[in-house]
């Protein structure tokens, strides 16, 4: 081929590429989003066993610290129902390397909360406004996402050996002395404020929603339960939902970005179980 | 002529980069579909790692070749490499409690780091107390996978 009109095609393949994965990338998001972040296209980067150790290993420290804070709720029939929800839905992420692990926390607040490497925790009352196993599942299935999408790793940012979310975190645990130790401390404080304080990005929490709500979808659950649960919660202000409305973004803006979802995927349409009575049986 | 011959360099060499990639299912098991919607005929099921092929692409869904079937499969349970193994950190050698004296040393290094007072530190250090006994409890709870499946199809299926 003439080498002049070889590189160009080149680069305006590549650029035809790039551009085509975004439009899809745009589509995906139900809306015309122009904030959907760039790793989220495909990544060259390979995750490493060491890079999903590195992640575990953090996401164990923040769960100790949630943990301190919020002690185990002691009925483990419950904890066990909630875990078997939980694995169910996790099982159908694109996260098979991890093995999940589920509690409830005892508190009044109504949240849920996920870690780096498969911790989640549900509020005792979160479980206390739900109705039916698929609300249940939609809202682990939200926490499973922020998981899926490596959230709290990417908004750390930490540099790694490549532009990977977790190879960073895997570079500061292999790294020996205290230097590497007091940056680990100090990731893993950032990560509670994130969680506990400031919130995470609002597209990181309208991606959770999402994807949370395709998740619920593809498990077999009414795709429309996570709605159906945030809409309740919504006229619930006060101090029950004063953290989830610190650190989340208006219930309004949530609940249409499902809706446009749940119509652009045509699951408005779709007649899923929602399991009420079973989850009567285990949390009522 | 020249820049027609570019252009259509430059659209076939795209068509080629988007079409025909491998990529592996990232679940544990997940149901191709004849339609890239939901509720539609379900073609074949698969497991982990299965190799397919992406032909196209439709929003949330992906059309891929899985020997000689065709069908839909969510995005977000692709992608290009391979999954590995299950990784686990509870086998690890060092006991919880040497961790947990490493860390506590670390925070109170860190605290210095960040000057503050000892009395700060000493604040800090409380509320950032972690519970391993708690997470040794929670990760106790081996709950298997299949048994997850199962209580879900049991639930799907009254």
């Amino acid at each position: 081929m003439n080498a002049p009109h070889f590189t160009p095609a080149l680069l305006l393949a590549a650029l035809l590429t790039g551009c085509a994965q975004q439009a899809t990338q745009q589509d995906d998001a139900g809306t015309h989003d122009f904030r959907y972040r760039a790793p989220q296209v495909a990544t060259l980067s390979e995750t490493t066993t060491a890079d999903v150790t590195a992640e575990l290993e953090f996401g164990r420290e923040i769960a100790a610290r949630i943990l301190a804070r919020y002690p185990l709720h002691d009925d483990p029939r419950l904890s066990r129902y909630v875990s078997l929800v939980g694995k169910a839905v996790a099982a159908h992420s694109g996260r098979s390397d991890i093995a999940f692990n589920f509690a409830v926390i005892r508190s009044d607040t109504i949240n849920a909360y996920a870690t780096p490497g498969g911790y989640v925790f549900i509020t005792t009352g979160a479980l206390a406004a739900m109705q039916s196993e698929a609300e249940l599942a939609g809202v682990l299935a939200h926490e499973i996402a922020h998981i899926t999408q490596k959230h709290i790793v990417r908004e750390l940012a930490i540099k790694g050996s490549d532009d990977s979310a977790l190879s960073g975190l895997s570079r500061l645990l292999g790294a020996p002395g205290d230097p590497a130790r007091v940056a680990f401390a100090q990731a893993v404080d950032r990560a509670m404020d994130l969680l506990f304080s400031e919130g995470l990005k609002k597209q990181d929490e309208l991606e959770a929603d999402r994807i949370g709500t395709l998740l619920l979808a593809h498990t077999g659950y009414d795709a429309q339960a996570l709605h159906r649960y945030l809409s309740r919660i919504q006229h619930r202000a006060g101090e029950h939902t004063a953290t989830l409305s610190r650190t989340h973004p208006p219930f309004a803006e949530r609940l249409h970005t499902i809706t446009q979802l749940l119509t652009h995927e045509g699951l408005d349409n779709v007649r899923n179980p929602t399991l009420k009575e079973r989850f009567v049986t285990y949390v009522r | 002529m020249k820049r027609l011959l570019t252009l259509c360099c430059g659209l076939t060499l795209s068509a080629f980069a988007w079409a025909e990639q491998t990529v592996y299912l990232q679940s544990l098991q997940a149901t191709l579909l004849a339609q890239p919607r939901f509720g539609s005929q379900p073609v074949a099921r698969l497991g982990k790692g299965t190799e397919l092929t992406q032909l196209d692409a439709r929003g949330n869904w992906r059309l891929v070749r899985y020997g000689e079937q065709q069908g839909w499969l969510p995005r977000l349970v692709l992608s290009r490499q391979p999954p590995l193994n299950k990784v686990s950190v509870l086998d690890q050698q060092e006991s919880l409690q040497q961790k947990a004296r490493r860390r506590s040393s670390t925070i109170v290094t860190a605290g210095a780091a960040r000057g503050l007072a000892s009395e700060d530190r000493a604040r800090r250090s409380a509320t950032q107390f972690a519970n391993y006994d708690a997470l040794r409890q929670m990760e106790a709870q081996q709950l298997s996978e299949d048994a997850a499946l199962r209580f879900l199809a049991e639930g799907l299926t009254q």
